[in-house]
């Protein structure tokens, strides 16, 4: 299961830099565009925001995977290995949940907004959560998978 | 379920060891379940925070200071700077402090400077025989000064935050990094003299050495010029200033021929997870300072500060302490976002200017950086040379008092901060 969301985490890596890439294209475009030919583009702006909102939600499994959150060790580090295992446990079951309600309130989202269009490019909304949504499955099964780790004692190395 | 509740919740799981966003994720979650409020709130609220045209600017000025840290354009500025203090006393530590202020000009990020170019400052002072944690400490200090020297992504998350102008934010922070620098650097020159630290280039620069110096920097060094001209004529906005750097930054690194397609791509990963575990946390406190504003609490915080003192001066205190010790605690980016709505009102009541207060924010915020327990410059300059966090926390000690001096010189002369941008922007 470790070798497939690593395997996984990858993929979501690679689709992620596509963005960054189209991310920076966008603005340049957009400063080029403004500055030499007078005429900025609102399209390019949105694209650019999309690009940014999807990178974030895709890389955010990838960092759980790779155990890269930014996180305050300080005190737990100090705690008897079996304390910290037991808070390892309760750390990965709080983020399995909130990945699930997470899941749940994009649910609720898609369900009122799956046919609205974005402004500027007239994209459905559906389309533009598919990026947050797979994020958030990712999540929840890279969560779950450490949670099953930390009830077993398992420690597997990031 | 009252924003004190929440607050104490989202400590609680900080302090366990749950990542940050995700600490402010669950009571916010909670909050809406408990009050009955559409969970659809949550995701949209997240969402719409990152959906940010300033926050673009996260990314791209992230991607700049990796391009820079792998393509030799940060030993270049590290070389120029020794030819403009290198032959003082103390020469090699007078310029780290100048190399990051210089730094600070093109990347906008503290960490970025300690990753960078604190592992070149450090190797070269321990060269000098400068013990590990005089060092780490200098470049703790001075990396302090990055975020408030344009550009600024903390600076460009408080406008968004205080729907401030960025631009005046950024100008804003010109005088302020400068009253540090020069105080940081009298310190180390009276450290020098009192520990007889060597001068960091023992011979004159030969008129060729310097032509060459020149040649090798000086187009790293146009960078802060053409950033902060193109951001005064309105060529482009502060957060577009962040994709120039990126594409300046890949010129100079084909153009010094040290930068292949693998480490360009290197860099770019790095970029993504340092960008997202930043705004991860964005996001998070978007929907975290959202239950806090339902429950009224900028409001109770108002009435509470307003009934201890009208005057700014005394709240402006108050405030200090407040951001002095969430710095200790909280990541720079989530307590802009969570303490900016709440401080911000009384404050503006009391007549004090948003930009006065956004650079005093930021800068200390940047402090907590290098306090325990959760100082993350220091945390870093761990790891990099190799020693006890504790014995950098100790090192950094005597920086902290003349941080400490500069933040009251910033809070408490405003004109500090205000002057250049109402003089260039009115």
């Amino acid at each position: 299961m470790h070798t497939f969301l690593r395997r996984t985490g990858k993929y979501f890596e690679n689709i992620s830099l596509v963005f960054l890439l189209l991310l920076l294209a966008c603005v340049l475009i957009q400063i080029i565009m403004r500055n030499f030919f007078d005429s900025g583009s609102v399209k390019l702006e949105e694209l650019a925001r999309i690009c940014l909102v999807s990178l974030v939600f895709l890389m955010v499994p990838v960092l759980i995977v790779d155990k890269q959150h930014i996180i305050v060790d300080l005190f737990i580090n100090y705690l008897p290995s079996k304390v910290r295992r037991i808070f390892e446990a309760v750390i990965q079951s709080l983020s399995f949940g909130l990945a699930v309600f997470l899941l749940y309130s994009i649910r609720q989202v898609m369900l009122r907004n799956w046919s609205v269009s974005t402004p500027a490019l007239r994209m459905p909304n559906s389309i533009l959560y598919i990026p947050i949504v797979l994020g958030l499955l990712f999540m929840a099964l890279g969560t779950f998978v450490y949670l099953l780790d930390a009830i077993r004692n398992k420690e597997e190395a990031p | 379920m009252s924003g004190v509740m929440i607050i104490l919740l989202f400590l609680v799981l900080i302090m366990a060891g749950l990542p940050i966003a995700f600490s402010m994720g669950i009571p916010a979650a909670l909050y809406l379940l408990v009050e009955g409020i559409p969970v659809s709130v949550m995701v949209q609220r997240m969402v719409a925070s990152l959906n940010s045209f300033p926050l673009l600017a996260v990314p791209l000025f992230i991607m700049a200071a990796g391009l820079m840290n792998s393509s030799g354009i940060t030993n270049r500025l590290f070389e120029f700077a020794k030819l403009l203090v290198g032959r003082l006393k103390g020469g090699l530590a007078q310029v780290n402090i100048v190399a990051s202020l210089i730094f600070a000009g093109i990347s906008g990020a503290a960490l970025a400077d300690v990753g960078g170019l604190g592992n070149i400052e450090i190797d070269a002072m321990t060269k000098q025989k400068y013990p590990k944690d005089a060092a780490a400490a200098v470049t703790a200090a001075s990396a302090v000064v990055g975020p408030i020297f344009p550009p600024s992504i903390p600076l460009i998350i408080y406008g968004a935050a205080a729907e401030t102008s960025s631009m005046r934010l950024l100008i804003a922070g010109v005088i302020p990094a400068l009253i540090v620098v020069v105080l940081l650097m009298l310190q180390v020159g009276y450290f020098a003299a009192k520990r007889n630290y060597p001068r960091g280039v023992e011979e004159k620069y030969t008129r060729s050495q310097i032509i060459e110096v020149l040649k090798r920097g000086l187009p790293a060094m146009m960078m802060p010029v053409i950033l902060m001209t193109g951001m005064l004529s309105g060529y482009f906005s502060p957060t577009e200033v962040g994709a120039i750097t990126v594409t300046y930054a890949i010129i100079l690194s084909f153009m010094y021929k040290e930068l292949s397609v693998k480490g360009f791509l290197k860099v770019c990963r790095d970029t993504l997870r340092s960008t997202a575990s930043v705004l991860i946390i964005v996001a998070s406190a978007a929907i975290f300072a959202w239950t806090l504003t339902v429950e009224q609490l900028p409001q109770q915080v108002s009435v509470i500060m307003l009934t201890i003192s009208e005057n700014p001066f005394v709240l402006l205190i108050l405030a200090n302490i407040v951001l002095l010790t969430a710095g200790m605690f909280i990541e720079t980016t989530a307590a802009i976002l969570v303490l900016t709505p709440i401080l911000l009102p009384p404050l503006i009541m009391a007549g004090v200017n948003p930009v006065h207060f956004g650079v005093v924010m930021v800068f200390n915020l940047m402090i907590g950086m290098i306090t325990p327990p959760v100082g993350m410059s220091v945390y870093m300059l761990s790891s990099l040379v190799k020693l006890p966090v504790g014995n950098i926390f100790k090192a950094v000690t005597p920086y902290f008092i003349t941080l400490l001096l500069s933040l009251l010189i910033i809070t408490y002369v405003p004109q500090v901060t205000l002057w250049l941008p109402n003089m260039m922007m009115n």
